[in-house]
């Protein structure tokens, strides 16, 4: 009798996630990535444990400090390609709630997750982009067999305190993980996740890296005269510093051969194996080697991958181009250090006129902006002394002064967000080069819900 | 023809920076850039030394010693060469005119001790009269101090151009610190937590020989949203070169803007 009346609170649960999914877009409150969910769970606590009993053998959980929603969405792309049936949580929605709402809207009315499948045969994966603090609350939830960890930089400390407690989080619940039933994935060039290899069996871990171009530029001294102190995703060779203590039964290499416009080409070390990838940024190539790691390990096909690469479309500010105004824009949200060092090489290489750099100081940017002072702005003075920078957002003024420090001049501070992107597009007529755009998070939420659209509807 | 009216002295810094790769958790690289800066743009001679284990400060060539903040794992790796390699060479420097400026871990490592919840006593150099125990709850977000009539560096002015002594900045720490009686308060809090959340004071200012130690929770950075602070620290290094040379002022519009925005910011 209890077990019944449980699940008749879970379904009722999910109807009413249901019709928060369909109401709050439709009368505009909202995307609805995290709120049904979140009511959901509050009518039946249970609800995500219930229909995670569903939870095929390949569930992996994604996690890591950069790169989940990126990985996790190439991952998709992929195995959609390969005509998989995925359950995911998209839009970075990636604390419980949001992962509940993912699967709220997979499921039908009765909470079954499988009854959109073509055939009993085709092979069912669930693609969980998960926050590094919430890995140990859903393995209590759910049985979860692979995971990913993309890598750990520096991000949003004041909400984890530092980087070790983050990979302890994660550790316990890798822990709470059944990886010797599966396979735990780990970038192989970052120390703290590669040490995350021993709370499994050696045979249970794949580890990734990827091998950059050799002629790879690091950071200027510039005038600063002060030697960048990034720790720059190391070249390490397969055979010595990568497997040092066999940690890994299995180590997967993707050497970048060249640059092909905004993307990449390379071959996988071993099999020589080529693909293209066609992301910006040279982290994008991380989220894409990691994506094909696991569908190589869940024996997707190679032109299945490369299909799926080509297919994927990038979420909004993770690699993102669109038109304003007849003009080209390129949006990279920006969010810490490491992350900001790949986007600036990008920008570097793009040559462009203009740069907008939106700095916000809300509980999802960080509150605390001292990032910028890490992350390698001096890249920007390598760019012509005509080359204007437009800095907005909550912290605007913060980033005009780490821009003034290193030199910059055309330096404009518009704290309003659609007077600084109508400035931008001012400046940037006639040059011919994309504008490119440098939102932290929730600036780029702004720009997408509020600044762009408005630009869109009046050309 | 050149006028050859007197000998131009031009002023120097030598700015040593302690583990710069170990302890650079919060945007510390921006104090060592805006002193940098500050310098260059009046035209010193400035030379940044890093020191790391293995290296050993130059008591000689050290005007500013600058040491920041760093994870727990970290500040292990570096205790030990502080503790011992650079304790010496750095009080000789402190004591010859030197300043210090110690920044969250880099702070708790110039007092006399840290005593975290679970494990050892950490000893510190106990150059700075302060201890630091560790607390159950994180001190975490935005600070404003003010330093009005605490002098601590003689004759620094600063009365900035706002007319304001405040300094602002962003804490992170669980450590709290409290003072013994040679230190003194860089300031009292206005905002925020400071050294430990209730006696209302923040950072701590003392005299060593000829030179200062300073040390503080505000990162952010602490010094490019502070530039009187910085002028006050490269003022104390001029007068040593040049008793009755002033600082010419420089275009801080954006530095006094980013102050005032982190005024008005909540805790």
């Amino acid at each position: 009798m209890q077990a019944v009346i449980q699940t008749a609170r879970c379904v009722l649960a999910l109807w009413a996630g249901k019709c928060l999914l369909w109401l709050l877009p439709t009368f505009k409150l909202g995307q609805g990535t995290t709120v049904p969910g979140r009511v959901a769970r509050l009518l039946a606590p249970r609800l995500l444990s219930w229909l995670g009993q569903q939870a095929p053998q390949h569930t992996l959980i994604i996690t890591g400090t950069n790169g989940k929603t990126t990985t996790a969405g190439v991952l998709v792309s992929i195995l959609k390609a390969a005509n998989w049936h995925v359950a995911c949580n998209p839009l970075g929605a990636n604390m419980l709630n949001g992962i509940a709402t993912g699967l709220i809207r997979s499921a039908s009315l009765f909470g079954n997750l499988n009854h959109l499948k073509k055939r009993l045969s085709q092979p069912t994966a669930w693609v969980l982009e998960v926050d590094e603090a919430n890995v140990r609350l859903l393995a209590t939830e759910m049985p979860i067999r692979y995971a990913l960890v993309t890598n750990l930089f520096r991000d949003q400390l004041d909400r984890f305190g530092e980087l070790d407690t983050t990979a302890a989080w994660i550790r316990q619940g890798l822990e709470r993980c059944q990886l010797s039933e599966g396979q735990l994935f780990l970038n192989a060039s970052d120390d703290r996740v590669a040490a995350l290899a021993s709370v499994t069996d050696s045979t249970h871990v794949t580890g990734y890296t990827v091998l950059p171009l050799a002629d790879t530029a690091s950071p200027p001294d510039l005038l600063t005269l002060i030697p960048s102190r990034f720790e720059q995703a190391k070249p390490v060779s397969i055979n010595d510093s990568l497997n040092p203590s066999k940690l890994f039964a299995l180590n997967k290499a993707f050497q970048i051969d060249s640059h092909a416009g905004l993307g990449f080409t390379g071959h996988w070390v071993g099999s020589g194996e080529s693909f293209s990838i066609p992301l910006a940024g040279t982290f994008n190539v991380w989220n894409a080697i990691a994506a094909a790691t696991v569908a190589q390990q869940w024996g997707v096909s190679a032109e299945a991958i490369q299909q799926g690469l080509h297919q994927y479309q990038g979420v909004f500010g993770r690699a993102d181009t669109r038109t304003l105004h007849g003009q080209t824009v390129q949006i990279f949200l920006i969010k810490n250090p490491m992350g900001t060092q790949e986007v600036l090489r990008g920008v570097v290489a793009t040559q462009p006129a203009v740069v907008l750099l939106a700095l916000n100081d809300n509980d999802a940017d960080g509150r605390d902006v001292s990032w910028i002072w890490d992350a390698p702005f001096e890249w920007l003075t390598t760019l012509p002394p005509a080359t204007h920078v437009v800095c907005s957002g909550q912290r605007a003024e913060d980033m005009a002064l780490r821009l003034h420090t290193i030199g910059l001049k055309k330096l404009t501070v518009e704290l309003n967000l659609q007077k600084a992107v109508e400035q931008a597009l001012a400046l940037n007529t006639d040059s011919g080069k994309p504008l490119i755009m440098l939102p932290t998070y929730t600036a780029l939420t702004t720009l997408d819900q509020q600044v762009l659209p408005a630009f869109s509807s009046n050309p | 023809m050149s006028d050859c009216s007197k000998p131009h002295l031009t002023p120097s810094l030598n700015l040593v920076h302690l583990y710069p790769e170990a302890m650079n958790l919060y945007g510390d690289r921006g104090n060592v850039l805006t002193l940098y800066q500050r310098a260059h743009w009046r035209g010193w001679t400035v030379t940044i030394t890093e020191v790391s284990v293995g290296d050993v400060i130059n008591p000689n060539a050290a005007d500013i010693v600058f040491m920041g903040g760093g994870q727990d794992s970290q500040q292990h790796t570096i205790a030990h060469d502080f503790l011992t390699v650079q304790a010496s060479p750095l009080k000789a420097a402190i004591e010859n005119g030197a300043v210090m400026l110690g920044i969250c871990g880099g702070y708790q490592l110039l007092g006399h001790w840290f005593d975290p919840l679970d494990g050892e006593r950490i000893n510190g150099l106990g150059l700075l009269d302060v201890t630091t125990t560790g607390g159950t709850q994180r001190l975490i977000g935005n600070v404003v101090i003010d330093v009005a009539d605490k002098g601590f560096i003689k004759g620094a002015h600063l009365k900035n151009v706002l007319g304001t002594t405040t300094l602002v900045g962003f804490e992170n720490h669980s450590g709290q610190t409290t003072l013994g009686p040679k230190a003194r308060p860089l300031g009292t809090i206005v905002k925020g937590n400071g050294n430990n959340g209730h006696d209302g004071t923040e950072g701590a200012v003392q005299t060593l020989g000829q030179g200062l130690l300073l040390g503080t929770y505000l990162h952010g950075s602490l010094l490019p949203k502070n530039p009187h602070l910085a002028d006050a620290l490269l003022a104390h290094v001029l007068r040593r070169q040049q008793p009755n040379a002033v600082l010419p002022p420089l275009d801080d519009n954006l530095a006094w803007q980013a102050h005032q925005k982190a005024l008005l910011l909540t805790p």
